[in-house]
């Protein structure tokens, strides 16, 4: 088996492997050069022992502890997770059962049910930051950790739905039929038949969700007050007024939290696609 | 599939609270801002609806067509850059040998779920006055300096003079390409992973070089994605107001921006509420004339 | 008559498979010929190798008279009809027959009038303006051949070009595309895994197994003179007799197969030792009583009457466990003749059956 991985490896490229041409190798290269450098550096720069960090001047974890003892930074970081949770909760609920509906059930107004559900991905987030902020100023409701809330749930639904959806089209009706057949009512149906198989999905979705929710910069920035100051907007005023030398480190904390999460949903997912061929 | 009437209680239970929120939280907000866009400012601040269309009306004098100008280019500009990089890209995805797929398409994917924020800063710090490119090119200088110098001519090379890269427009296009690259690439590998193999084996058996069968069979063939990533990239970096607030010079402020500005320092809501809405009817446009021309080449493009 | 195709000991591995080893064969000019084989033998493996999709890793593809193993499809004298036809889905019928000629550097008028004299040959006149997905299955067919042949290729490759079409359109097309290939006068590889298909079309056959080509030679010489079992077997039907040579003389041999008895067959060349008897099922005559001449003679017992219209196949227990299968036409006298359970003596002449070495 070893010699034949050594016989792929060296045998001439076919007319079509594109992949495998030296022009090819040298697109590859510096697409991923110009879509890593900036990152790999302010990663890499996190661990600068430098006041002003211009300039490389050896390796320290000095700023990973500024950054933990910043107590605005502490407060940001809190918030993010306090809006991240809730938002994720409420959309995963909704969304899913959005996604389980379209799934399952024709209904007249369907195909622009769906275009209407997909508008919250396309617009543009600064027309639907806008809106909130004139809505909920419109309402009197003070600008704050809720408003922040209401509003990454409406923008979470729609992708969550959409996970779960996909996920349920794989679904035997037959096996709820079965179900009912042997006598479980509907409620243990759904408990113990479509839920297990949705799961997966929504497990996905709520990643999707979590991810979206602490990331978001734009919607945020409009609808929220004094005192609730989340990671990205802290990040943002850091960037504007002064750069500070533990930026880096909690723009690392932050990467890593996303590529975590981001890897775990690969994984779960991968895990789905292997059970799926079983 | 089942109708709805046959579990109307079931299907009201799941449609019904989601439906709900996304009225009351998008819908709504989008018709106030409809509504806004028709309205004036009263003296306390206060929004009167008064139909009026004059808000509209101020988006095109000519600072505002300007702002349009600029907004328009730079997308336009950011959706060639990400399309003369992602093709290749996606092609070489498509193509490359099965094991590599995946973990080349997470490489991909993976900045997209990096913080905008966080990104836009990377590109400061490496754009900057003292950044690291600019090091990089000091340090160049340095050496080809000294090297000049042991040739018996010193300063050859003159002063070094860094460049200013950062707080222009040009600042502002590399990071949305950054930014949108993935959503290039991702719909053009899925149609160039489905396009069938053996019609671009056919065009190279029928004599054309890789060029012809790239122009020829590779491109039309690959249309939809085309479409779809070149919409996508489009509006988004046409609504994009971070790069611009963060990279841009003082004349790089686009349409996003100044919808910003309206609901922050100017505090013109009716204005920016108009500014808004045409943002909106723009991507409306551009997601119509993807939905038209994939129904024009629905004959045959792969469902 | 020149070789326009000299394949010299090519080899070609996928991994750790061996997809092709060491073929070789010429294709000679207006030649028709097959390469027949079951699934996965590596005859479409070939048949790229010769188009330049693949690259042979060892030995040498000579089209032309020209050593052509590294070039490019692009630049090879050949042209393919595939499988699934691939015609362009985004052009018109007449834009697909002129790609090529367009890719050559042709002007477009002159392509164009080239591609519809090619679509006229193919009888698919008024047609130049469809798309293919207009097209029904053999007029996609014969689009893909007029894009292939108005190139005017030293060879035409067909890549298993009748399996997408139903049985009745497959017959007609076999004929017509003997036609086509008669009145073009280009040398055709045909890739097939119907031995029917390859039977009726080609001039010479070449025989595939895993990846090794076992016997080239014309239809008749493959099914009357197979050069091993798998051959005999896989063309047409047969009866195998396994035993020990015990006299040989003159093109006969006998031999001893264990609780048969001495059987006789034709050889082609001298034998000794472990060999296997063919015998085709048409060859064998059925008998109430034992025949008296120089043949062979067994008798046993009728097990199985399968009915195919013009002929039937008679099974027959040969009382160790062994069966034979013979078949008789339907002719009206001998078709009736045999029932199940009835005794019967079987015999056939000894040119009649084949000694197999392999």
């Amino acid at each position: 088996m070893g010699a034949g991985m050594i016989v792929r490896r060296t045998h001439a490229a076919r007319p079509l492997e594109y992949g495998r041409r030296p022009w090819m190798l040298a697109i590859f290269a510096a697409n991923f050069l110009f879509l890593y450098f900036p990152i790999v550096m302010l990663v890499a720069f996190s661990f600068n022992n430098s006041r002003r960090n211009v300039l490389w001047e050896g390796f320290t974890l000095r700023n990973y502890g500024l950054a933990y003892d910043n107590a605005a930074l502490h407060e940001a970081f809190l918030n993010s997770m306090i809006v991240a949770s809730g938002s994720t909760l409420v959309s995963t609920i909704l969304g899913s059962a959005l996604g389980m509906a379209l799934a399952r059930f024709r209904f007249p107004g369907r195909a622009a049910y769906e275009s209407w559900l997909h508008l919250p991905i396309v617009i543009p987030e600064v027309c639907m930051g806008i809106a909130l902020l004139a809505f909920f100023a419109l309402l009197d409701l003070p600008l704050g950790l809720m408003t922040i809330t209401a509003s990454h749930i409406a923008f979470s639904i729609p992708f969550v739905a959409v996970v779960v959806r996909a996920r349920m089209q794989g679904f035997d009706p037959a096996l709820e039929e079965a179900s009912r057949d042997l006598g479980a009512s509907d409620w243990l149906t759904m408990r113990r038949v479509v839920l297990p198989f949705a799961m997966p999905g929504i497990v996905t979705g709520a990643l999707f969700a979590f991810t979206l929710s602490i990331d978001d910069f734009v919607i945020t920035f409009f609808t929220s007050g004094p005192g609730s100051t989340t990671l990205p907007l802290k990040i943002y005023s850091m960037v504007r007024f002064s750069v500070p030398p533990e930026m880096n480190a909690a723009a690392t904390v932050l990467i890593a939290i996303t590529v975590a999460l981001v890897l775990g949903g690969i994984a779960i997912q991968s895990r789905l696609d292997r059970e799926a061929r079983r | 599939m089942e109708t709805w009437r046959k579990r109307r209680t079931l299907f009201l239970a799941l449609l019904a609270p989601g439906t709900l929120w996304l009225v009351v939280f998008f819908t709504l907000p989008l018709v106030l801002i409809a509504l806004y866009s028709v309205s004036e400012q009263g003296d306390a601040g206060e929004t009167i609806l008064t139909l009026t269309f004059e808000n509209y009306g101020r988006a095109f004098d000519w600072v505002t067509l300007g702002i349009l100008w600029k907004s328009f280019w730079i997308a336009s500009a950011v959706t060639a850059a990400c399309l003369v990089m992602g093709f290749p890209l996606a092609l070489g995805i498509a193509f490359a040998p099965r094991p590599w797929k995946t973990p080349l398409l997470a490489l991909v994917a993976l900045p997209f779920w990096t913080n905008l924020l966080i990104r836009t800063y990377a590109w400061i710090a490496v754009l900057r006055t003292k950044g690291h490119l600019n090091n990089a090119l000091e340090w160049t200088h340095a050496k080809g300096q000294a090297a000049f110098a042991a040739l018996g001519w010193p300063d050859a090379l003159g002063p070094f003079v860094p460049l200013e890269l950062l707080y222009n427009d040009w600042a502002v296009i590399i990071a949305l390409v950054h930014i949108h690259l993935p959503f290039m690439v991702l719909p053009l590998y899925a149609v160039l992973e489905k396009l069938d193999r053996a019609h671009l084996e056919a065009s190279l058996d029928l004599g054309a070089g890789h060029g012809r069968t790239f122009r020829s069979v590779i491109v039309p063939l690959s249309m939809p994605g085309l479409a779809t990533g070149t919409v996508l990239v489009f509006i988004l970096a046409l609504g994009n107001f971070v790069a611009a607030d963060l990279l841009g010079g003082s004349d790089s402020m686009m349409i996003g921006n100044l919808i910003a500005q309206q609901f922050g320092a100017s505090s013109d809501w009716p204005y920016g509420s108009a500014l808004s809405l045409l943002l909106l009817y723009a991507t409306f446009l551009f997601l119509w004339l993807r939905a038209l021309g994939h129904r024009r080449r629905g004959e045959w493009a792969p469902a | 008559m020149s070789d326009v195709i000299a394949v010299e000991g090519v080899s070609k591995r996928f991994g750790a498979d061996a997809a092709v080893e060491q073929a070789s064969f010429e294709v000679t000019q207006g030649e028709f010929f097959a390469l027949l084989g079951p699934s996965g033998c590596g005859k479409t493996t070939l048949l790229r190798m010769l188009a330049g999709f693949e690259t042979p890793d060892a030995g040498r593809i000579i089209i032309g008279g020209k050593d052509m193993t590294g070039v490019p499809p692009n630049r090879r004298p050949v042209n393919m009809v595939f499988q699934s036809y691939a015609l362009f889905p985004h052009m018109t019928v007449a834009e697909n027959v002129a790609y090529g000629l367009r890719a050559g550097g042709m002007n477009a008028k002159d392509a164009t009038r080239h591609a519809t004299e090619a679509l006229a040959l193919v009888r698919l006149e008024g047609m130049e303006k469809r798309r293919p997905d207009m097209l029904s299955g053999g007029q996609k067919q014969r689009v893909a051949l007029a894009r292939a042949l108005v190139k005017r290729p030293k060879v035409l490759l067909l890549d298993e070009p009748l399996s997408a079409l139903d049985a009745k359109l497959r017959e007609t097309m076999r004929l017509e595309l003997v036609r086509l290939q008669e009145s073009v006068g280009i040398s055709f590889v045909f890739v097939t895994h119907d031995q029917d298909e390859a039977l009726s079309m080609a001039g010479r056959i070449a025989v595939m197994e895993k990846g090794r080509i076992r016997q080239i030679a014309n239809p008749r010489g493959l099914y009357e003179t197979p050069n091993c079992r798998f051959v005999a077997d896989f063309i047409g039907k047969a009866n195998f007799f396994g035993g020990t040579v015990t006299h040989q003389g003159s093109g006969i041999a006998v031999v001893n197969c264990p609780d048969l008895g001495l059987l006789t067959g034709r050889m082609e060349r001298s034998v000794s030792g472990a060999v296997t008897l063919m015998v085709r099922p048409e060859r064998i005559r059925l008998s109430a009583a034992p025949l008296t001449d120089d043949g062979t003679n067994l008798q046993g017992r009728v097990t199985h009457i399968a009915y195919y219209g013009d002929e039937s196949r008679i099974v027959i227990d040969l009382g160790t466990g062994r069966t034979v299968t013979a078949s008789i036409a339907n002719d009206g006298e001998s078709g009736a003749r045999w029932r199940v359970d009835s005794e019967v003596f079987l015999s056939w002449r000894p040119d009649d059956a084949l000694i197999l070495t392999e």
